[in-house]
Parts: C-alpha cells; sequence; structure tokens
C-alpha cells in the first residue's frame, strides 16, 4: 500500500517510507540488532549503531485478533497484532493484515507494508 | 537466627468501592495492625505499593493513621508491586534498623482495559498497547507447542470461581462452569471475558517483624525477584522485539528458582499457591514454570482436578485474580494475606487442609517477577 505523501509517520526510526521497510540499528562492534532504531548498542553498550532497513518477510511466531479498541487506538476493532520472525534474527511485534483474520495461522508468511491508521502512517506485515 | 516474621495482615475486599485507595489501605492497615496486636505508634517504616494513587500515597496513609515522623517509601511495580513492598520491608529489617515495619497495597483503577503509560505514545496510537496481548501471545503459543486446549484454559476460571464461593473479601463470588467461560465474548484471541482477571479496587497489608518466629506463627522462608532478559520474547516486558533466541528461562521461572534456592525447600513441599492468574492462560504457564508440573502438561495440571481445593496442590484457593480481580498495587499483598491465614488455618471452608508451606507469585509490567515462600512454624 503507498501512503498518502502528506501522512507523517506515527514515530520515529519506525521504518522508512521509500522503499517501505521497518528500521532497526545494527551494532558495528557486536553485531546486536534492534527495532526500532536506538542511540547505543543495549548488548555491549557502545556507540557505534548503523540504521538498517530489516527484512521485508518474514513468518508469523503469534498473533491475536483484538476485539475491543485499547486507550489511545486510532484505528478499527478487530485487528490482529503479532510477532513476525523475521531473517536478521530479529522477532518484532507489528500489526498483521490478512483477507481473513479468522484463517491467520502461526507460521504464516508475512510481508511488510506501510499502514495509515487515523491520521498517521504505521507499519504492518500482510499474510502473503 | 532470626527471622522475618509476618505478625498480622490485613485486607479491605476487592471490587468497586466510593471510598478513595488511600482509604482503602488505612482499612487494611488497620486490620492488619490488630491482627498482629501492634500499635501504629510502633511502626518503625511503612512501604506503600501502588500504580494510580498518585503523589505520597504511603505518606497519606501514615497521616490518615497519625503523624508518626517515620520513612515512608511509595514502590510501583505494577502487578508486582505488593511483593516488592513485602521484599523492601524485609531489606529494612535485615538492615537492623527497625524492629517492626509495614507493607501496605493499594489500587483504584478504571474500567476496561488498562491505560499504562509504560508504553510510548506511538504504540498507543496503532493499537499495540494492549495489556492483556501479552497473556494472549503466551497462551496462544502454548497452545501451538503443546496442544493446549480453550477447554482447559476454560477450567482454570471455572476452579478458580469455585473457590471463591468461599472467599468473601472477591468481587465475584459465584461458580462459573466452563461452558460459561466458553461463552463469553472474544476479546484478545485466543482468551474470552471470563478468562481474564477485571482491574478493580482494593487494599491489603501486612505487619512485619524480625526475630525468631513462634510456635503458630509465619515467617517467610525465601523470595525471588527477578526482570525479564532480553530473549524473552513474550512477557510483561511487552518488548517492540527482542533477538531469536531459544531456551532463554521466562522471568518467572528465574524468580521461583531464587525463591527455591534460598528457602532451601522445592515445588513438592508446597501445599498451596496463590499465582498470578491475570489470565487462564497465565496460570497454566505457571504452574509449569513454578515447577509444579513438567513443560507442557500445565494444561493436564487442571484437567486432572490436582490444583482444586482438596486436590494434591490447591492453586488460588482464595479464587485468584480472576474472581478477586486485580488492584494491581494490591494484588501481591492481597495473596500473602491469603496465604498466611491458610497457613494459621483462619480460611473456613476455603481451607487447605495441614498447610504448612505457601507460595505467592506476581507478575508485572516491565517484566518484573516475585516469588515469596512462606512457612507456618
Amino acid at each position: 500500500m503507498t501512503a498518502p505523501a502528506t501522512a507523517v509517520p506515527v514515530g520515529e526510526g519506525l521504518f522508512s517510507v521509500d522503499p517501505p521497510a521497518l528500521l532497526g540499528a545494527r551494532c558495528r562492534a557486536c553485531g546486536a540488532l534492534r527495532f526500532p532504531v536506538a542511540a547505543f548498542c543495549a548488548a555491549c553498550q557502545r556507540d557505534d549503531l548503523e540504521t538498517i532497513r530489516l527484512a521485508t518477510e518474514g513468518e508469523l511466531y503469534v498473533f491475536s485478533v483484538i476485539h475491543a479498541p485499547p486507550p489511545g487506538y486510532a484505528g478499527e476493532v478487530p485487528y490482529a497484532v503479532g510477532i513476525v520472525e523475521l531473517a536478521d534474527g530479529l522477532r518484532v511485534t507489528s500489526t498483521i493484515l490478512a483477507e481473513e483474520l479468522e484463517d491467520l495461522a502461526i507460521g504464516d508468511r508475512v510481508r511488510f507494508e506501510l499502514l495509515p491508521i487515523g491520521d498517521v502512517v504505521s507499519y504492518a506485515y500482510r499474510r502473503a | 537466627m532470626s527471622d522475618v516474621v509476618f505478625v498480622g495482615v490485613g485486607m479491605h475486599p476487592f471490587g468497586r468501592f466510593d471510598a478513595s485507595a488511600v482509604d482503602l489501605g488505612v482499612l487494611a492497615l488497620r486490620e492488619a495492625l490488630a491482627d498482629a496486636g501492634v500499635a501504629w505508634s510502633d511502626v518503625d517504616a511503612l512501604f506503600c505499593s501502588h500504580m494510580y494513587a498518585g503523589t505520597g500515597a504511603g505518606h497519606k496513609i501514615a497521616a490518615a493513621l497519625g503523624y508518626t515522623g517515620i520513612p515512608i517509601t511509595n514502590l510501583e511495580n505494577a502487578c508486582s508491586g505488593g511483593g516488592a513492598a513485602v521484599l523492601a520491608a524485609r531489606q529494612a529489617l535485615l538492615s537492623g534498623d527497625y524492629e517492626t515495619v509495614v507493607a501496605v497495597g493499594i489500587e483504584k483503577m478504571p474500567r476496561g482495559f488498562m491505560d499504562m503509560d509504560y508504553f510510548d505514545g506511538w504504540r498507543q496510537v496503532i493499537g499495540h498497547a494492549v495489556n492483556p496481548l501479552q497473556f494472549a501471545f503466551g497462551a496462544a503459543r502454548h497452545m501451538h507447542e503443546h496442544g493446549t486446549t480453550e477447554r482447559q484454559l476454560a477450567l482454570v476460571a471455572e476452579k478458580n470461581h469455585a473457590h471463591s464461593v468461599h472467599n468473601p473479601k472477591a468481587m465475584y463470588r459465584r461458580e462459573i462452569t466452563a461452558d460459561e467461560v466458553l461463552a463469553s465474548r472474544r476479546v484478545v484471541d485466543p482468551l474470552r471475558l471470563l478468562m481474564l482477571c477485571t482491574p478493580n479496587e482494593g487494599a491489603a497489608a501486612a505487619v512485619l517483624t524480625r526475630r525468631p518466629a513462634a510456635a503458630g506463627e509465619v515467617r517467610l522462608r525465601g523470595q525471588g525477584l527477578k526482570t525479564a532478559l532480553r530473549g524473552q520474547a513474550i512477557g510483561e516486558h511487552m518488548p517492540t522485539d527482542s533477538p531469536v533466541v531459544d531456551g532463554v528461562e521466562g522471568v518467572t521461572r528465574r524468580a521461583a528458582h531464587e525463591a527455591y534456592e534460598r528457602s532451601g525447600l522445592g515445588p513438592d513441599e508446597l501445599d498451596l499457591v496463590e499465582l498470578q492468574d491475570t489470565d487462564s492462560a497465565t496460570e497454566i504457564i505457571a504452574t509449569e514454570e513454578l515447577g509444579l508440573c513438567a513443560v507442557g502438561e500445565g494444561g493436564a495440571l487442571v484437567e486432572s482436578g490436582a490444583t482444586r481445593l482438596g486436590g494434591r496442590l490447591p492453586v488460588n484457593a482464595s479464587g485468584g485474580l480472576l474472581s478477586k480481580g486485580e488492584p494491581v498495587g494490591a494484588s501481591g499483598l492481597g495473596q500473602v494475606y491469603e496465604v498466611v491465614n491458610q497457613l494459621r488455618g483462619r480460611c473456613d471452608r476455603r481451607q487447605v487442609e495441614r498447610a504448612r508451606i505457601g507460595l505467592t507469585h506476581s507478575l508485572g509490567a516491565g517484566g518484573n517477577c516475585s516469588v515469596l515462600i512462606l512457612e507456618g512454624v
């Protein structure tokens, strides 16, 4: 999905719009990865980090379909949130999209896309 | 050798009330002092756990009881605050600076999903700030890996509600069948409304002192307080990310290990357990992580009836959080209230026979876990 040109990302250091991908921080010293980007490495405490794009494909490690809107949420219910396991060696919490949320299953292949929520742009992985 | 002795406990019922959290705390603490036979003027320090009660809540409790000039510390450790207050009280006693201290937990919470500033603003906007989501993740992975069934989840709620009928301080005091649980509305799949505890209001307190425990008294036998490790993918630290590694021990297992080591006791020696049943799945998983059964057998354990009152090892004889509700700052001390009274044989129709050793377990936001092992002397 292409985000409207005027839409604002919901947070800094979460994802790039072009190309669409999650952003992560990789420690040049120890190789540890984090999402979202960070100022220093929480594994070795060094400051030498580079911002990288994380894998745009992954596998659904776990998910839940949520039926009641939590405080502050700008989107609609029901919706799904899960943890996606990326080939980078990182598990990230993400909104999960699918034609039919009821058919989602652990182990499903998913692909990154941008997701407008309210008047901001967020991120999701969609069941392939 | 000197013991940390629970000389008195008190609890305001958990539910919904007009009174403020501080008012509830005053009532619980006065009950604990009366139970202990200790005068307020003889208390040397106060520790107050809460999450929503605002500035100086413990100080306001002390002011209501009378300004005695003692040191007062407020603690915020979310759902495991009560356990943390007890551990702070223990450390104060062991420092040798104080003879008698009190721990009081209070809370008054909004209805529905917890509105937690633990989550960054962007996580709230996109709907990731769902407190029970982590419980749903835990449930879903457990079902996937071990074949745990929805009915087993429902049986946890059925069991704890059956216990609550005998607890006058629980919020919900009627039997609820597994079928009713399975017919309740979906909230965070696979968890349904009656598989989740209710955030509510209440207070509980304990009076502790340091001396050799006398016959009939309850002493702290061991304790563990831990937080989650990076690599624990699912838990109350509710991470945005975690590295793909397997075999990272969950925080409950690590806290329990510490408590067992310090007490010199093992799970086979427990007579009762009050654990964090924020939801049915967390009870099933905690029974495994506390070592009450093997990994993957928590569902079968509840099904077997072993954890019912009258079973081999009753779990949540009080009705648990599923029946009492969970006023987060107070719930850990509510567990202490139950276990102390069980070990003194004061629990009437929910009394666990010949109870001598009891364990409490609370989990909280940030990935906190506290485990206490209490012994009736």
